[in-house]
């Protein structure tokens, strides 16, 4: 939410969300409160929702139980884990039973980091322009935040796994990294 | 001979004199009637039903011939629409919006926050957060949880002032307590603002670690609190315990009903710029005197985004528009609770604030003693209060004091216990809890 809307974090000027013109709504992310997750479900009807790891059983739990159809108006939902990304498997049991993709993220807030696993994908793409990462002698990866100046991110550890350079279709650069 | 308790004047709005006020909230209001007949069909349907034109508005009194509204008309209009998007919201084409909710306990509501309201409602809570006594300088604490409101104005509030903003990762709940310890220890607010129940949450956790309760707000000047009612004894029994200079009450709701206390704490002042209250006896809907109770119906004057016009949002409240010592030009009210809360004892109407400030003037040892009031022996015509085991070195027999102190008080039979364990979070004033969640039998 930090990153998405302005309104909601001071200093940030224009969010994520904000730059893209969309209507957002947060819930606190709170497994307390899923049952005004489905009632924003149901009368805002989100094109996409980012849950929490912890949030995706009462969540699904609240859906059944209200028979509140999530496919019926969400594209996709991406699933984060504080300081870490949230498995394969149980995202996409969960993506299954919604009938609706499940996109994962890599978060480690320290360093400002940010990867995004699509759907049926074990690789987390993360922003060239925005980090480098590197591997370290000992399996583990490393990454340092190239745009802080005001709280530096220095090689800042993100657990094992794997990092390779990729660049998309229009030439831009981004780091795919692969976890165990 | 001590200097009279004013408050420093935010703008001009401040220096009028309360008859200035009201000239001004009438064109204010007449403007607004007169733009949403036009522009929203929620109120065109209702002012049209009741046969009223907002071109004959002329003066304060003539809000009895505008309807009124409540959270379950919109929930009803919501499940009409199949949207949350009723006919209330005024956004500018184009412009994304951010949306809040209602609290949830009675349904769900959402409210429309386009940019230009929060620049509008943002200027006019700064307003009320400079009553307060907010200033720039030392870091803010965002408290408010993200689903309300208040989350995108205390961001506005931040950035006016150009203070450095600390985001506690959690929300403000008993659970993120040690969070919020350890963010309190390390920046040292000087004006704290935050939901009252977490206040003692709070301090429970520094007493947990080891931390004196003064300590941990050594450098609070101001604690603005919101979600309840404070009574006198509780203002006393938190400032001094927690050491703060200034309690100062805030009454904010998700649909932006905003009131604040000032510096001569006489009351809480309306915040003209978000909102113009009136305090209706609930069965004529006539306004009340000063000083009856009432329901509070607020009228926002902010012309954006989701615009409640003469919504009850259900709190029961008192009214006075006497001078203020302060100098600020706008009516105080204080909400006493819900009044779905509000029971019969005694043949009268009561809400757990009475019962809490009973406590305090009655046996005023028990200040700030969180209690329990017990549903069943409602039911049955008697007070029953639940009290927390004794404080080391409390004088003996305090319940039975209060006991013998509250028959008189209320007229009706009244008991009440210590028990080992109270299994609440204590809001502030007492709870009516059943029995099957107390976990403790009738005595």
């Amino acid at each position: 939410m930090l990153l998405a809307s302005g309104s909601h974090a001071a200093h940030l000027g224009r969010g994520a969300a904000d730059r893209l013109g969309l209507t957002t709504i947060c819930n606190d992310g709170l497994a307390s409160l899923v049952g005004r997750m489905t009632e924003i479900v149901r009368l805002i009807r989100p094109a996409a929702l980012v849950l929490r790891r912890d949030v995706l059983a009462p969540f699904a739990e609240a859906l059944r139980v209200t028979g509140v159809e999530l496919a019926d108006c969400c594209r996709f939902v991406a699933v984060t884990e504080a300081e870490d990304a949230p498995g394969r498997a149980e995202v996409e049991r969960h993506a299954a039973a919604w009938r609706v993709p499940a996109h994962r993220v890599l978060r480690a807030d320290a360093a400002y980091l940010f990867g995004l696993a699509l759907h049926g994908s074990d690789t987390f793409l993360v922003d060239a322009a925005l980090h480098s990462i590197e591997a370290l002698p000992d399996g583990e990866l490393a990454a340092t935040a190239r745009f802080a100046r005001l709280c530096p991110a220095v090689r800042y550890r993100l657990g094992p796994g794997r990092v390779a350079r990729t660049r998309d279709a229009s030439g831009r650069a981004w780091l795919e990294v692969t976890r165990p | 001979m001590s200097a009279p308790i004013r408050t420093d004047p935010f703008d001009a709005l401040d220096r009028k004199s309360p008859r200035g006020l009201d000239v001004w909230w009438t064109r204010r209001l007449r403007a607004l009637f007169v733009l949403a007949h036009d522009a929203l069909p929620f109120y065109r349907a209702r002012f049209e039903a009741a046969g009223f034109d907002p071109g004959s508005f002329r003066h304060l009194g003539d809000l009895v011939r505008v309807p009124r509204f409540a959270k379950a008309d919109v929930l009803a209009a919501q499940a009409r629409a199949g949207s949350w998007a009723v006919g209330l919201e005024r956004i500018p084409d184009g412009e994304p919006v951010v949306l809040s909710s209602s609290s949830g306990t009675k349904g769900t509501t959402f409210l429309a926050h386009p940019p230009r309201w929060r620049r509008v409602q943002g200027r006019s809570s700064l307003r009320a957060h400079h009553w307060a006594g907010l200033r720039p300088g030392a870091p803010f604490l965002l408290s408010a949880p993200a689903w309300h409101s208040y989350a995108a104005v205390q961001t506005y509030i931040a950035e006016q002032l150009g203070m450095p903003c600390v985001v506690i990762s959690g929300t403000y709940l008993p659970r993120f307590a040690g969070r919020i310890v350890d963010s309190i220890l390390r920046f040292r607010p000087v004006f704290l603002t935050m939901f009252l129940p977490m206040v003692f949450s709070l301090a429970s956790e520094a007493r947990r670690r080891g931390i004196a309760q003064q300590e941990l707000f050594a450098s609070v000047e101001t604690l603005a609190v919101a979600g309840a009612p404070v009574t006198p004894g509780m203002r006393r029994h938190v400032q001094t315990t927690l050491g703060v200079r200034r309690l100062s009450e805030i009454a904010g709701t998700s649909e932006n009903l905003l009131a604040i206390e000032c510096v001569a704490e006489a009351g809480l002042h309306v915040v003209p710029d978000t909102c113009y209250v009136e305090v209706l006896d609930r069965t004529s809907g006539e306004p009340v005197a000063a000083g009856v109770r009432g329901t509070a119906v607020h009228t926002c004057v902010v012309p954006w985004g989701s615009m409640y016009l003469r919504y009850d949002g259900g709190d029961a409240a008192v009214i006075d528009r006497s001078t203020c010592p302060c100098g600020l030009p706008s009516p105080r009210i204080k909400l006493l609770g819900r009044n779905e809360d509000a029971f019969v004892l005694g043949g009268r109407s009561l809400l757990p604030y009475d019962v809490q400030l009973a406590v305090e003037e009655e046996v005023p040892e028990l200040v700030g003693t969180p209690a329990v009031i017990r549903r069943e022996g409602l039911a049955e015509g008697r007070l029953e209060l639940l009290l927390p085991p004794p404080q080391p070195g409390a004088p003996a027999g305090l319940p039975e004091r209060l006991a013998e102190r509250l028959r008189p008080r209320f007229g009706v039979p009244v008991s009440a216990r210590a028990v080992d364990h109270l299994p609440i979070q204590f809001k502030g004033v007492a709870p009516v809890i059943s029995g099957s969640d107390t976990g403790h039998r009738p005595s």
